[in-house]
């Protein structure tokens, strides 16, 4: 049944307006001229100007969202927008790997959601078509995505985490980077608002506080340790928010995922266009035996502020189970490729120079300037941690990497960063692969195996020092002799 | 299916490239260490060492190992100079193949094939226009070589 063409939620006319935000700029000069020129009484006399101006304002917004129309049913979205330069695309539903709905604080008492639809074409960075709906319109869209294909079993399963798991998730993947430059952009952004003064404030209330913490500590480097620790408690609490209550529905091959207290987050992936099931470990989780468990598919987690994992922590021995039971299609296999045990260089060489020379730097400055030895030897010290931190991530890898393959399934264990993944992917879902050897490698006839997933990005995974001709045969390559 | 060579004539497409990019280089050093005559030697020696080590070594090694083939399902592209490498994508995830040609390509009848799949692109260099063609051809209609060959 098709539906008919609806408005999109009278909310884009107030999201309209910031287009026109310029124009605003006339009233504003006009002020200027009337303050210094005639005063309030010829600031009267021409208002009409103002009211022009602002009715021109919503007007344009009106008129855009009454000519922003769309239809969704179960062949696709159909939308037409624009006010001079009419335009309209379809996007049928078969080709839409995530449809999501966010519900910001601000949109609530509107009744408003932004409708969000993402295909494997168009940008990485953002949605492929954006649009505002009413709650009970982006539940009707959310349900065609289940409706989308007969036949589909009954059975439901839900997961909700503890929340424990979740302040697990939110430790996990907190960095204090991200943290202090989420700090900076507040407080610069703050300043901008209410006054240079209050921002000013702000950095001096912290360089009291520091002075006051610094506990025999160079004030200089105690202000960077308590920065990136303040740093990681605002990315922690940042992720927490935005996973706490999330929940994970599979119902036939429909993914449901919503997350988020301030802001909600509702997402519908179909899971035959899930990319692949990475299983994510850092250091601490690994010592503790735990992991979360994230989904890569075409438009979910493609915002920084996005939901990024399905499952926040489970313990090692419950992921078969766990995954069983929502996701059969990406459980893991045990390795069946690995590489030698004499290619520990190639896993601890990248770390072992940040090990090795930031010690070696530390020394070699404290002993040419003598004055500030203090504070280099903190911050020497402190920038060890990364490194030492890198080093024990490749080590760990160089214990649990390989590769697997059954049937067409592969699970590829690597390091990237920080974190070790396990990677569930399909063949299918493999846009190419590159064998990579260096001139060492050639005598020893081994290669670094790259995987480029499906993505709308170039998404790789990197595993090292296989053996070629193992790698290539599983891969189904064909051999470089063979061919000649 | 064998290996393939790419077209004969790529090898001097490259030392053609490399020895008009070289041309600058004796222009730049007169013109800005023509009073320096210690850095216009010491720049001298340089490019011409990379020149010479682009010219006998690395093209003739890029050529000499750059090899493709299209098997039932799959390109697969042997390549490089330092590091060797095996790229491998399936037919049916290629979404477009492009074809590019430099004045100085066109000339000596060779063009450059890009195949795009979803997530990442392949590159395919120094292959005779013909050759391109018929292998784009071929790429981008999979399901019709597939019905000849059936046909057949």
């Amino acid at each position: 049944m098709k539906g008919d063409w609806l408005h999109a939620h009278p909310f884009l006319i107030l999201h309209n307006l910031k287009g026109f935000v310029y124009m605003l700029i006339i009233p504003l000069v006009r002020g200027f001229v009337t303050a210094f020129g005639g005063g309030f009484s010829a600031w009267l006399d021409s208002a009409w100007v103002d009211l022009l101006v602002l009715g021109f304002i919503l007007a344009g917004s009106l008129l855009q969202w009454y000519f922003c129309r769309y239809r969704f049913d179960r062949e696709g979205l159909h939308a037409v927008t624009g006010l001079v330069v009419r335009s309209s695309f379809f996007i049928p539903l078969s080709q839409m790997a995530t449809l999501s709905a966010v519900r910001s604080f601000y949109m609530r008492p509107f009744g408003a959601v932004s409708l969000r639809v993402d295909t494997l074409a168009g940008s990485k960075k953002r949605n492929d078509i954006s649009l505002f709906v009413s709650n009970a319109e982006a539940q009707r869209i959310l349900g065609l995505h289940l409706q989308a294909k007969p036949g589909r079993p009954a059975l439901t399963r839900q997961y909700r985490p503890k929340s424990l798991y979740v302040a697990a998730l939110a430790a996990f993947s907190s960095s204090s980077f991200a943290g202090v430059l989420f700090l900076a952009t507040l407080v610069s952004q703050t300043g901008k608002l209410l006054g240079n003064e209050f921002s000013e404030r702000i950095y001096g209330t912290f360089e009291r506080v520091t002075q006051l913490l610094a506990f025999g500590l160079p004030p200089a480097a105690a202000a960077i340790g308590y920065l990136m620790l303040f740093g990681w408690l605002c990315a922690f609490a940042v992720n927490f928010i935005r996973h706490k209550n999330l929940c994970l529905r599979r119902q036939g091959d429909a993914l449901f995922i919503s997350g988020g207290i301030f802001t909600i987050r509702e997402y519908a992936v179909d899971v035959q266009k899930i990319n692949f099931l990475d299983i994510r470990q850092s250091v601490l989780s690994f010592l503790l035996r735990f992991c979360s468990v994230h989904i890569h598919a075409v438009g979910y987690s493609k915002h920084s502020d996005d939901v990024s994992g399905v499952v926040p922590a489970v313990h090692k021995r419950d992921v078969r189970k766990t995954l069983g039971l929502f996701f059969p299609e990406f459980i893991p296999d045990a390795r069946q490729l690995r590489h030698n045990w004499g290619a520990l260089f190639k896993f601890i060489g990248d770390p072992s120079w940040g090990c090795v020379l930031i010690p070696a730097g530390t020394l070699l400055l404290r002993f040419l300037l003598p004055d500030w030895g203090d504070f280099i030897g903190w911050v020497g010290f402190m920038l060890c941690f990364p490194a030492y931190w890198f080093l024990t991530v490749r080590l760990i890898d160089y214990f649990t990497s390989g590769i697997a393959r059954v049937g067409d399934r592969f699970t590829l264990r690597y390091s990237s960063g920080y974190y070790l993944h396990t990677v569930v992917l399909h063949r299918d879902k493999i846009a190419w692969v590159c064998l990579r050897q260096s001139p060492i490698q050639y005598f020893d006839k081994k290669c670094d195996l790259l995987v480029f997933s499906f993505s709308e990005g170039e998404r790789r995974h990197h595993i090292r020092n296989l053996d070629w001709q193992a790698a290539a045969e599983m891969f189904g390559l064909t051999p470089e002799n063979e061919g000649t | 299916m064998s290996m393939q060579r790419v077209g004969r004539r790529a090898l001097l497409l490259w030392r053609i490239r490399l020895s008009l990019l070289a041309l600058i280089c004796p222009f730049t050093i007169a013109l800005f260490f023509s009073a320096a005559p210690v850095w216009s030697a010491v720049l001298t020696i340089l490019w011409i060492v990379l020149y010479l080590f682009f010219f006998l070594f690395y093209y003739p090694v890029k050529d000499a190992k750059l090899r493709y083939t299209v098997t039932g399902t799959t390109l697969v592209i042997y390549c490089g100079v330092f590091y060797t490498r095996l790229k491998a994508m399936e037919l049916k995830n290629i979404q477009h193949v492009s074809l590019a040609a430099t004045p100085l390509a066109r000339l000596l009848g060779l063009c450059s094939v890009q195949v795009w799949g979803a997530g990442g692109v392949v590159y395919l260099p120094g292959l005779q226009r013909q050759v391109g063609m018929a292998l784009c051809e071929r790429l981008t209609h999979p399901e019709k070589r597939g019905k000849k060959e059936g046909d057949a």
